[in-house]
């Protein structure tokens, strides 16, 4: 039996994974750069940047909005996990079925995420408008769903969860689909309740999925853009105002740049350590579910 | 025996709930999308009716504007840039998602299999990337294009992408293949097998179902992306996303055509991932392959 | 962090920001005459002109003309449109960048403020100063001097500095702001467009109650374009500023304050209940349908009400000069849209052939047939042609004529901050319209709006 030898095995890993490293090597410098003028007094403009140290930060720090903001944020990404991890394990053990037409609704229930969230935000303007047809459908009157500051970041939250869902779904259906039949024939024949089986059997194995569509929800909802930019812009008032959105204030239209970069590295960091967390409970429950 | 009426009872309570929970799913899902597929056959006039209109005639002037570029009443003209737009989605995100898949599988599969040194460093380096808040790099990466040549390219746009497409494919990925149990991949290296080939041709044709949904996935959501295209492209390479947002010009906003333009835009998505859904009922084979 | 390192990363930076820095001064070697004093308008040919436009009927319609620009001069034009937000955001990153891959864009007298400021735009003088430069046909005494004056900063923050200083734009367009409503309510309830703001909630209710429909809408994203239309034309007519001499905030003045309660309590009692999200379109599209009584906006929305494809109530529509203040002083604001020069463009003198081309009687009269509203060339507003036009807007002409010629003026104090303080002041517009105590909310506007200009200002 021809065994490799020993550098050549150890060198292997890193032929598998060096090209798409070095493809990405590339965002060091926009991080490096981002970093460096959070500590600077940089406007879009201005001729002198001048190094300030940790002022920025200590200004945002000490400032009520930029909490707020980061509130809004921590605030909605919690909610629309909730939701869209509840809904879509839903989803996905409803369309576990092989009901007849299960290939069809399967099919459909991607459908929402096609749309880009820009188009998919200003449609649903025109629907959740005063007169438009959601206020029509539920019998309310003049009803404004986004321009009322309780109701604004609600309303966001449907239309994020109306669009992200299918992606846990598909994730988690394909994950179901994966799973070893003989087990669940076992437990029915025992005379298993539904409700133990899936406590039991599929959850512990559906784990790794559930944390790694939580990995990348969490990221996207931290850095919320798009939805916000096309409906409310941050308003009313700053019931809206998430993190990245008030940045893209600070920078693009007041030219403060520094002060917006050193909102996003907080940012940043607060994604990376969610990330590390939940990156963490995505590692064990992938060993608990491979029996390791 | 005697169970069997009272089991066909309960059969059949949980199909009429499965169909009702899955009617549900699909009418929140659906609905919206329907309503754009209404408002794509109105006129703008019976778009902005105070009253949603669900009976009206419908006419295709929409879709004949952007894909023909008709010239639409008023002193409105559409010119048909709505076709190059769809042109460069198509190169940049499948471009995109296929270097991703080239570079991205291997990765995920050393991943998933190896023991090395930096091993989970290396993994979550690559899930940093999207970390990144556009706000904060867009400026940094427009300089670097501009100083490269690669603004307004394929190339460069195909590259930011990776951005989006990547950790995507390497993290999920991961996840498939470390679902292959061991002892097949242990029994072809005692057969003698290098490690490429066993990647190639066992450990790859194990994972398609998995490998289907992650590339449409990643596709979706390089096709969805607004402010890369925005910002490192210009009229030539600009992706359908920036164009359908062209819809709102100075005289009033195009919904008509804007969801005229939502629906073409979704088209290509539909296609792919009809064809790829067939993959998802080979994933019953894989759990049989685990005996 | 150490010395040496913060000197590396300045000179990576300044490599990286300072490549397309250094404009070029007027070359001498072109010839703009030719030996026997006539304008030689092929002195750049086989250059090429990169242009950002926004989209707006004026582009769709200088696009058509470009190829006689290229025939005329020899001078190849590349352009690119976008709609109007990510115009601007795009237009920031290529001016702040320094690109040399941009020569003209589309800007207006109050965006531009900013720009100036931060040196990205070339003073037009050294052009217009020299008689060399100016053809003999080129009549800029042609343009409404308003318009002009709107366009010249001498960078110092203050009312008193507009139309002074250099001369940073040319105007191609111009908008003013009177009332657009249903006279067919208005005769069912018995009223008259309102004379004093006085009348103006009064006016609004009777609308509201003719048609059992809501009397008003007006913008309401927190941005400054809600501040610059239908709001600080009454703010003005009150007598207000919004900076005093001395660059304090006077957007909280008691006359202020009774003015924005008065606007906002108008659109809470009669406006649409999504107010806080209406954009100008929203506005536009929403009047047209007819589902409100009136629109304190844009004087040229006519066009879209007057226009059976786009528009439920043609014929309907009256319009009005803006009411008066206490004072019984009208005023109204404007925006213009022009056209400047990038000062990192390597390619000057071609790009101010392209603007003398662009903003000269021929081409702005073709572009306001096509739709470009309302001209900037007197010339061109009195053109028979413009006028059949303007005909068949019934009452148009004659309120936009008075606005034009009496009332309209750039009403913001130039400061480069002026996004940032637009915004926050639109915002506290939203906080009273959500409930917030006008004055509270409006001392606490001004307050943040002076950090805001001081820290700009800093240095």
């Amino acid at each position: 039996m021809p065994i490799k030898n020993s550098f050549s095995r150890r060198a292997v890993p890193y032929f598998f994974v060096l090209p798409a490293l070095f493809l990405t090597i590339g965002i060091l410098y926009p991080f490096i750069l981002s970093l460096y003028y959070s500590l600077t007094d940089y406007r879009l403009g201005s001729a002198a940047i001048e190094f300030i140290g940790f002022k920025n930060y200590l200004v945002i720090f000490s400032s009520a909005s930029f909490w707020r903001s980061l509130g809004l944020t921590a605030g909605y990404t919690a909610a629309s996990l909730v939701l869209q991890i509840g809904l879509g394990l839903a989803g996905a053990l409803l369309l576990n079925n092989d009901v007849k037409g299960i290939q069809v609704a399967r099919s459909l229930i991607i459908l929402p995420l096609m749309m880009p969230p820009v188009v998919a935000a200003l449609m649903w303007k025109v629907i959740m408008a005063p007169n438009g047809v959601l206020n029509y459908l539920t019998g309310l009157v003049q009803f404004s769903w986004l321009g009322t500051n309780t109701a604004a970041l609600p309303s966001l939250l449907i239309i994020d969860t109306w669009i992200y869902t299918p992606f846990v779904t598909v994730i988690l259906l394909a994950g179901l689909r994966s799973l070893p039949q003989e087990p669940y024939e076992a437990a029915v024949l025992d005379g298993g309740s539904p409700w133990f089986i899936f406590r039991t059997l599929t959850l512990p194995l559906l784990k790794p999925f559930i944390f790694i569509t939580a990995l990348f929800r969490t990221i996207d909802s931290l850095k919320t853009f798009d939805i916000i930019y096309a409906t409310t812009k941050g308003g009313p008032g700053s019931s809206t105002m998430l993190l990245q959105v008030k940045a893209y204030f600070e920078s693009f239209r007041h030219y403060s740049m520094g002060s917006a970069l050193s909102m996003m590295m907080v940012l940043w960091l607060v994604i990376f350590v969610m990330s590390r967390v939940l990156v963490g409970f995505w590692a064990r429950s992938s060993r608990q579910a491979l029996g390791r | 025996m005697k169970n069997r009426p009272r089991q066909n009872a309960k059969d059949t309570r949980k199909k009429v709930l499965i169909y009702s929970g899955i009617v549900l799913f699909l009418i929140f899902a659906l609905f919206p999308i329907f309503w754009i597929f209404l408002m794509s056959l109105k006129t703008d006039k019976e778009i902005i009716a105070s009253i949603p209109k669900f009976f009206f005639r419908p006419t295709l002037e929409n879709y004949e504007a952007i894909l023909f570029g008709l010239k639409a009443a008023g002193t409105e003209t559409s010119r048909p840039d709505f076709i190059l737009y769809f042109k460069n989605s198509l190169i940049i995100t499948s471009g995109a998602v296929i270097v991703s898949l080239l570079v991205g599988v291997p990765a995920a599969y050393a991943l998933a299999r190896f023991k090395f040194k930096f091993k989970e460093d290396i993994a979550f380096t690559f899930l940093s990337f999207r970390f990144a808040p556009e706000i904060a790099v867009i400026i940094p990466i427009f300089v670097i294009y501009r100083s490269l040549g690669l603004y307004n390219t394929y190339i460069g746009m195909i590259l930011v992408y990776q951005l989006i497409t990547l950790p995507l494919i390497v993290w999920i990925m991961r996840g498939y293949f470390e679902d292959i149990p061991d002892s097949i991949e242990q029994a072809a290296r005692l057969d003698g097998y290098s490690w490429f080939s066993i990647f190639r041709k066992i450990s790859l044709p194990l994972v398609k179902p998995g490998l289907a949904s992650t590339a449409i996935l990643s596709f979706i959501f390089a096709w969805n992306n607004f402010i890369f295209g925005l910002v490192l492209g210009a009229k030539e390479t600009f992706p359908v996303t920036v164009g359908t947002l062209g819809f709102i010009s100075y005289e009033s906003v195009l919904w008509g055509q804007m969801a005229a333009a939502s629906m073409v835009t979704i088209l290509p998505e539909i296609i792919i991932a009809f064809f790829i859904q067939k993959y998802l009922v080979r994933g019953l084979s894989l759990g049989a392959v685990r005996g | 962090m150490n010395k040496s390192f913060h000197v590396c990363i300045c000179l990576v930076l300044s490599l990286t920001f300072s490549c397309g820095k250094g404009s070029d001064s007027v070359p001498s070697a072109v010839q703009i005459r030719t030996p026997q004093g006539a304008f030689n308008w092929e002195a750049c040919k086989g250059q090429s002109l990169y242009i950002s436009l926004n989209k707006h009927p004026y582009t769709e319609a200088l696009i058509l003309e470009i190829p006689e620009f290229e025939r005329l001069t020899g001078i190849k034009v590349d352009y690119n449109i976008l709609a109007e937000e990510e115009y601007f955001e795009k237009l920031v990153i290529n001016l702040s960048t320094r690109s040399r891959n941009l020569d003209i864009f589309m800007t207006g007298p109050q965006l531009n403020w900013g720009y100036i400021d931060s040196g990205w735009v070339e003073p037009l003088d050294t052009f217009l100063g020299d008689k060399a430069y100016l053809p003999e046909d080129y009549g800029i005494e042609d343009f409404y001097p308003s318009l002009l004056a709107a366009n010249r900063w001498n960078k110092i923050p203050g009312k008193s500095n507009l139309g002074r200083g250099n001369l940073w734009a040319v105007p191609i367009q111009v908008e003013t702001y009177i009332i657009a409503y249903r006279k067919d309510w208005a005769r069912k309830a018995n009223v008259s467009a309102p004379q004093n703001y006085r009348d103006f909630y009064a006016f609004a209710r009777e609308l509201n109650r003719a048609e059992q429909k809501r009397g008003i809408i007006a913008r309401g994203l927190g941005t400054w374009p809600t501040i610059n239309t239908g709001f600080i034309t009454g703010f003005s007519s009150y007598g207000c500023v919004d900076f005093d001499e001395d660059m304090k905030c006077r957007i909280n003045s008691p006359r202020a304050v009774e003015f924005t309660r008065l606007w906002i309590k108008t659109i809470k009692d009669f406006g649409p209940s999504d107010w806080p999200n209406i954009t100008w379109y929203d506005g536009k599209q929403k009047f047209s349908s007819g589902e409100f009584g009136m629109y304190p906006d844009c004087d040229f929305f006519a066009a879209s009400y007057e226009n059976p494809a786009k528009s439920n109530v043609v014929g309907r529509v009256a319009y009005a000069l803006p009411p008066a203040g206490p004072e019984n002083n009208i005023s109204s604001n404007l925006w213009s849209w022009c056209l400047a020069i990038n000062s990192s463009s390597p390619r000057k003198v071609a790009s101010w052939l392209f603007l003398l081309w662009a903003t000269s009687r021929d081409q702005l009269l073709a572009t306001a047939i096509r739709g470009n509203m309302n001209p900037t060339r007197k010339s061109v507003w009195e053109d028979p042609e413009v006028r059949n036009i303007t005909d068949n807007w019934v009452g148009y002409r004659e309120v936009v004529d008075k606005n034009l010629n009496a009332y309209a003026a750039v009403q913001w104090t130039p400061q480069k901050a002026f996004i940032a303080v637009g915004d926050r002041w639109a915002k506290a517009l939203q906080e009273i319209w959500s409930g917030k105590d006008a004055q509270r909310a409006l001392d606490e506007a001004a307050a943040e709006i002076e950090k805001i200009v001081a820290n700009a200002y800093k240095k």
